[in-house]
């Protein structure tokens, strides 16, 4: 007998060689094993440990904008935004709960053929669209809309995500047909470049066209992977919507308690499909609008009336605080880079390690971003910082980093003062509204007499004053009129009303720092000053007014006396006018010659030592530093040009913030203080080393100015019959030292018609209660006369300044 | 049925000599392939809950409880075909094997309506059962072996490379009709199993070699036969084995996956409640299917793996070792073919689980989740038991499979 296992038989050396084979694939395969988890191991784990790792970013709120006195302009309001899941609003959900349903209940499913299923199916689907509407009904149950406008709302998400799907996805099937010719040698250039050519006008998108071209090439399966990959679905196709967004509070705890209920029949389901309440945040002006009282008895003779009106001025301070907006560019994020980069006490701030180092303000979808004013220049500051969850899904304590919120910024304005005087620059209270006194005569056709005026009584001005704290260089207030409610419900609503109402005013501009015009006759005490400093003019020097600057060309460079009453000062005064009385009669003659004697270079380093043409630091869009020159060279300027800004003319323009920190760095004996937005910004003094005598010879022609019966600042005759007139300033116990200008000013058109023409209206001024404490600079466009029109604004402004407890 | 008959079912011979006592051996190797089966089963069972269950607190998941019945249903069907002595299913092999290809056919029949074949991934490969899901390719594994061992029993045709066409053929038609599902993972296990018949019923090595080798410079022009994601996957394995990362999130993202999950468990693998928690985190795909190695991996460590590898060469060495025990010509084949179904299907589920091979969609054998599968891997342990238990025959009974 054999023995039972021979291993000398070939059978058993074969089973012997199909053992081995199989050994040797096991030990490969242990030896991978082992390579993966002995030495890759710890790698590998860590790998796979960071998949436990569940992180939770928690929102956070945005800092806030104060003003000097702490009232917050601007906060963050947490808030809920109500949405419905996509996939709700198209119905998608209900058909697909109706076919699980279907599937699950049926005892006989396996027995059904298909159509019987697809029955089945449709007969369910009206049981599930009712659930879906169960959400939209509590929508509109909590918010208070009706279910009609839901539904609208809903409509609408569904059609814009429908056409941006449509984009996607000719832009994908467009990418995947190039990748896929790239495959086949073709190259994109070429492709497109034929693509470009084909004349099939029915073939309206690039990836027909490429189709088209590629013809057969494109085998079938090609066709249905090229068709997966556009198909994908896009993130807005499964992702909640906003339907009703920044719910208050309540109504969002509600919804939210609302949406975690479930089904009473079906528990797998939500009781409200689709239904989510978002954490979201709108930005809130409280001080946005304002009620001012004003004291209608104080005003000048003409515009008194009794008793307090209440105006109330929409959009204060708009122009500087700025505004937000809900939605990230790609520059936000790459600008939040460049910054985390640039500047270590925000990367310190905002940049947490979590695996990898991330930087908790950065960008998300949704998020506020600073759009326009401090919020746009302060947004580092104000972002906030999210917090983190992170739990471990293995167990093990979570880790929780507490969001912060973003810093506060505080302004140096004062948004009652601010609110007061942009009241003050309403049209209805008169004063910056045409007025029979104001002397507004440009008419349509100069030259006819009888051709309409440009502005008849009543016609809005748009206007601009500014506030400078002389002792800080704080500004107190920006006023820029028009300023327009956020909300846009100031604005006309015909649209033909609506554009030439922003043609006309151009509301988006803010007058008081970010529009630049000649500053005119107020630029002559700084012009004096300047030629002192360059030793060109002496304490005491008299300057005769001759009527016209050149003795042989009496209609070129006259002076205003001259040219309107057909006299000298000399002969008005029965002398030569010194500083003081230039100032006080706002002699031109005198002034001419300044700028002669200064010449090219020494008129551009006058204004350039004001702030003029420089950078003024404000952290603000569409801050203007000024003009200097022709085309802003000051290199450009010649002889006859330094002659005209000797008057603050011709080539030379500036803002309202200049005008008035020229007079408070005058005010300070030559130290300038740049003006500043930002409380917390150091002071940025510098010295223009004026002697004391010129300075106070400044003062004293400004004082004359507006105290001197003879004064160009003093009173206003406002009733021609009677030759009534009125003092312009007339606020008890307060000291104001002041200068009128009038600035000649391109027309303005419209669509080639002049709609506006004549001169800018200035006014700058100090004042306090005994020395000054504040300079003021009021401008209205196109107002005509500086004294008439922009003197008495001046006025009403001390007398804000006053009411808010500053003199 | 009178006892006197389940005695000549249970000996194989009706009339004549022998007694039970003479026909069974209670000694024998098969028992070895009987604990692995075991030992894996519930390995599988433990590893399917972790696959499914996020935590360990809880009730223990639906798909283990229906893998315990699939269990149970298996050890089952193996103890019916303990029953009739091996022998007895050369009988039924042929029209087995007819029935097996007419559901193959069935299943690619056009129109069929998705009630009851229904495509998973793409392969119309199950019948729709109502209870259960059935997928024809797994028993006609063992229709397909038993036909093969019947038709090499006495035969030497195959010594000769001529003779070679007529098995081959026998398993092409299977193949080809697994292959257009498509389910090539299932369809390739067909051949390794076939060779080591013919290896056993004494066809020439170098006949053998000579076919691989045409095989493989052929190879490279089915290429274009192969469907895109087939085409991608070997692409991906390439990649992949060439240390590249690129498809890691997206064609190789279940490969990477399944590596990682390996290798996380390190030497000694992550407690219970860890191991639940990265399979989830990880969101393996089919972890609780083609992928189970890597749950295994990760919760017993390179031990655990180590020791599960090592269940399957028990299981290989019972298997073959009853083959080397078994004197019947048809035993031999029949049991050297199971056998290499089970390897091969547990060596090529284990190679693409840690990125040795690209992803076929085989299961790992016993462990994996699903009816079928569970099913045929335990008929084969039955039929190999089987064969384990019958004593060898009196020497009278010769056949051209004994080579000795």
């Amino acid at each position: 007998m054999r023995r039972m296992i021979d291993i000398r038989s070939a059978y058993i050396r074969r089973l012997l060689l199909v053992t081995a084979a199989v050994a040797l694939g096991l030990a490969a395969l242990g030896m991978q094993a082992a390579r993966l988890t002995l030495i890759e191991g710890d790698r590998l784990l860590a790998q796979a440990e960071s998949k436990l790792v569940r992180e939770t970013w928690t929102p956070t709120i945005r800092g806030r904008i104060r003003d000097r006195k702490g009232r917050v302009l601007a906060y963050d309001r947490p808030s809920f935004d109500v949405a419905i899941d996509y996939r709700v609003i198209t119905g998608e959900w209900a058909e697909r709960e109706a076919a699980r349903w279907a599937r699950r209940s049926s005892d006989d499913w396996s027995e059904l053929s298909g159509p019987q299923r697809r029955e089945l199916i449709e007969s369910l689907i009206p049981e599930f669209q009712r659930r879906a509407l169960r959400t939209r009904q509590a929508i509109a149950d909590a918010t208070g809309l009706s279910v009609a406008e839901v539904d609208a709302r809903c409509l609408a998400v569904r059609d814009e995500v429908a056409r941006l799907a449509e984009t996607v996805r000719a832009i994908r099937a467009r990418n995947e047909l190039y990748e896929y010719a790239g495959n086949l040698g073709y190259t994109r250039d070429e492709l497109a470049t034929r693509a470009s050519r084909i004349d099939r006008p029915d073939l309206m998108t690039d990836a027909a066209r490429l189709r088209y071209i590629l013809a057969e090439e494109v085998t079938v399966d090609a066709e249905d992977e090229i068709a997966d990959a556009v198909d994908r679905p896009l993130r807005e196709e499964v992702m909640p919507h906003v339907i009703v967004p920044a719910v208050a509070d309540d109504i969002g705890f509600v919804l939210r308690r609302e949406a975690a209920r479930r089904d009473p029949e079906i528990a797998r389901l939500p009781m409200y499909p689709g239904l989510r309440v978002l954490d979201s945040g709108d930005r809130v002006y409280p001080l946005d609008s304002v009620a001012v009282g004003i004291d209608r008895s104080v005003f000048p003779p003409p515009l008194r009336a009794e008793g307090e009106r209440t105006v109330t001025v929409n959009g204060v301070a708009r122009h500087v605080l700025g505004s937000v907006r809900r939605g990230i560019f790609a520059e936000d994020v790459d600008r939040r880079a460049e910054a985390i980069d640039a500047d270590a006490d925000l990367r310190e701030r905002s940049v947490v390690r979590v695996g990898a180092p991330r930087d908790r303000g950065r960008y998300v979808a949704g998020d506020i971003v600073g759009s326009a004013g401090i919020e746009r220049s302060m947004e580092d500051r104000m972002r906030g910082l999210r917090g983190l969850r992170v739990d471990r899904l293995g167990g093990g304590e979570p880790r929780v980093l507490e969001p912060s919120p973003g810093r506060d910024v505080t302004l140096t304005l004062d948004i009652m003062l601010q609110a007061r005087i942009q009241a003050l620059l309403q049209p209805e209270l008169g004063f910056a509204s045409v007025q029979p006194w104001h002397g507004q005569g440009e008419r349509a056709d100069p030259a006819d007499p009888t051709s309409p005026l440009l502005m008849p009584e009543g016609t809005r001005m748009d206007a601009a004053a500014v506030v400078i704290d002389i002792a800080s260089g704080d500004l107190l207030a920006m006023v820029s009129t028009p300023t327009l409610a956020r909300d846009g419900s100031d604005l006309p609503r015909a649209p033909e009303a609506r554009r030439r109402f922003l043609a006309l005013h151009r509301p988006q501009i803010d007058r008081s720092v970010g529009f630049p015009i000649p500053p005119g006759s107020i630029a002559k005490a700084l012009v004096l000053c300047a030629a002192h400093r360059a030793g060109v003019y002496q304490p005491g020097e008299r300057i005769s007014c001759t009527g016209h600057l050149y003795e042989n060309d009496p209609d070129a460079l006259r002076c205003w006396i001259y040219k309107q009453f057909g006299t000298t000062h000399d002969a008005d005064l029965g002398a030569a006018p010194d500083s003081a009385e230039a100032l006080k009669v706002s002699c031109n003659i005198f002034f001419y010659t300044l700028g002669r004697r200064l010449g090219a270079d020494g008129i551009a380093d006058a204004y350039r030592s004001f702030g003029v043409g420089e950078d003024l630091g404000l952290p603000l869009r569409g801050v203007v530093g000024g003009w200097l020159g022709p085309g802003n060279n000051p290199e450009m300027i010649s002889e006859g040009d330094a002659i005209q800004m000797g008057i603050g003319q011709g080539t030379v323009a500036w803002t309202p913030v200049h005008a008035a920190d020229s007079l408070a760095t005058i005010a300070r004996g030559g130290v300038r203080l740049r003006p500043r937005l930002l409380a917390d910004d150091p002071p940025v003094a510098s010295d223009l080393s004026l002697e004391p005598t010129i300075a106070r010879s400044a003062l004293r022609g400004l004082d004359l100015a507006v105290n001197d019966p003879r004064g160009t600042a003093h009173s206003i005759e406002y009733d021609a019959a009677t030759g009534q007139r009125f003092n312009i300033f007339d606020v008890e116990g307060v000291k104001v030292w002041g200068k009128t200008g009038t600035a000649t000013a391109p027309p303005l058109t419209i669509d080639g018609e002049i709609v506006r023409r004549g001169d800018h209206s200035w006014f700058v001024l100090l004042c306090g209660r005994e020395r000054p404490e504040f300079a003021v600079a009021v401008v209205a466009e196109y107002g005509g006369s500086g004294g008439r029109v922009s003197g008495p604004i001046a006025n009403q402004v001390i007398r804000a300044l006053v009411d808010e407890g500053y003199l | 049925m009178t006892l006197r008959h389940l005695e000549s079912v249970v000996r194989g011979s009706f009339g004549g000599f022998g007694s039970l006592r003479q026909t069974l051996t209670l000694a024998n190797a098969a028992w070895l392939t009987v604990i692995a089966s075991i030992a894996l089963s519930l390995l599988g069972l433990y590893a399917i809950d972790i696959a499914e269950r996020p935590t360990p607190v809880g009730r223990v998941s639906g798909t283990s409880i229906r893998q315990s019945v699939f269990l149970v249903v298996g050890i089952v069907a193996a103890c019916v075909v303990l029953v009739p002595h091996y022998r007895l299913f050369r009988f039924v092999a042929w029209p087995g094997y007819l029935v097996c290809v007419g559901l193959l056919v069935f299943l690619l029949i056009p129109f069929v309506p998705e009630s009851i074949v229904a495509p998973r991934n793409g392969a119309r490969g199950w019948i729709d059962l109502g209870v259960a899901d059935f997928q024809p390719a797994e028993v006609t594994k063992i229709a397909f072996v038993l036909v093969v061992a019947g038709y090499l029993r006495y035969r030497r045709e195959h010594r000769e490379l001529g003779g070679l066409i007529a098995p081959g053929l026998i398993a092409a038609v299977p193949v080809g009709l697994i292959t257009v599902q498509p389910d090539l993972g299932s369809a390739s296990l067909f051949v390794p199993s076939l060779f080591a018949m013919l290896l056993a019923a004494g066809a020439r090595l170098r006949h053998l070699v000579l076919i691989v080798i045409v095989a493989m410079l052929a190879a490279p022009a089915s290429w274009p036969l192969l469907k895109p994601h087939q085409q991608r996957r070997f692409v991906a394995i390439v990649q992949q084995l060439r240390g590249s990362d690129d498809g890691a999130q997206d064609i190789n993202f279940q490969s990477f996956t399944a590596q990682r999950l390996v290798g996380a468990g390190g030497a000694l693998g992550v407690p219970d409640a860890k191991a639940r928690a990265l399979v989830r985190a990880n969101r393996l795909p089919e972890a609780h299917n083609d992928m189970i190695f890597a749950v295994i991996t990760l919760r017993f460590g390179l031990i655990g793996g180590a020791l599960t590898l090592l269940l399957y060469m028990l299981w290989t060495v019972g298997a073959l070792a009853t083959a080397a025990a078994c004197q019947d010509p048809f035993g031999r084949v029949m049991t050297v073919g199971l056998t290499l179904f089970v390897a091969v299907q547990a060596l090529t589920n284990i190679g693409m689980t840690v990125g040795l091979l690209p992803i076929i969609g085989v299961t790992m054998p016993f462990v994996s989740y699903g009816g079928s599968s569970m099913l045929t891997s335990w008929l084969m342990t039955g039929l190999i038991l089987n064969a384990g238990l019958r004593r060898r025959e009196s020497p009278l009974v010769r056949g051209a499979g004994d080579l000795s």
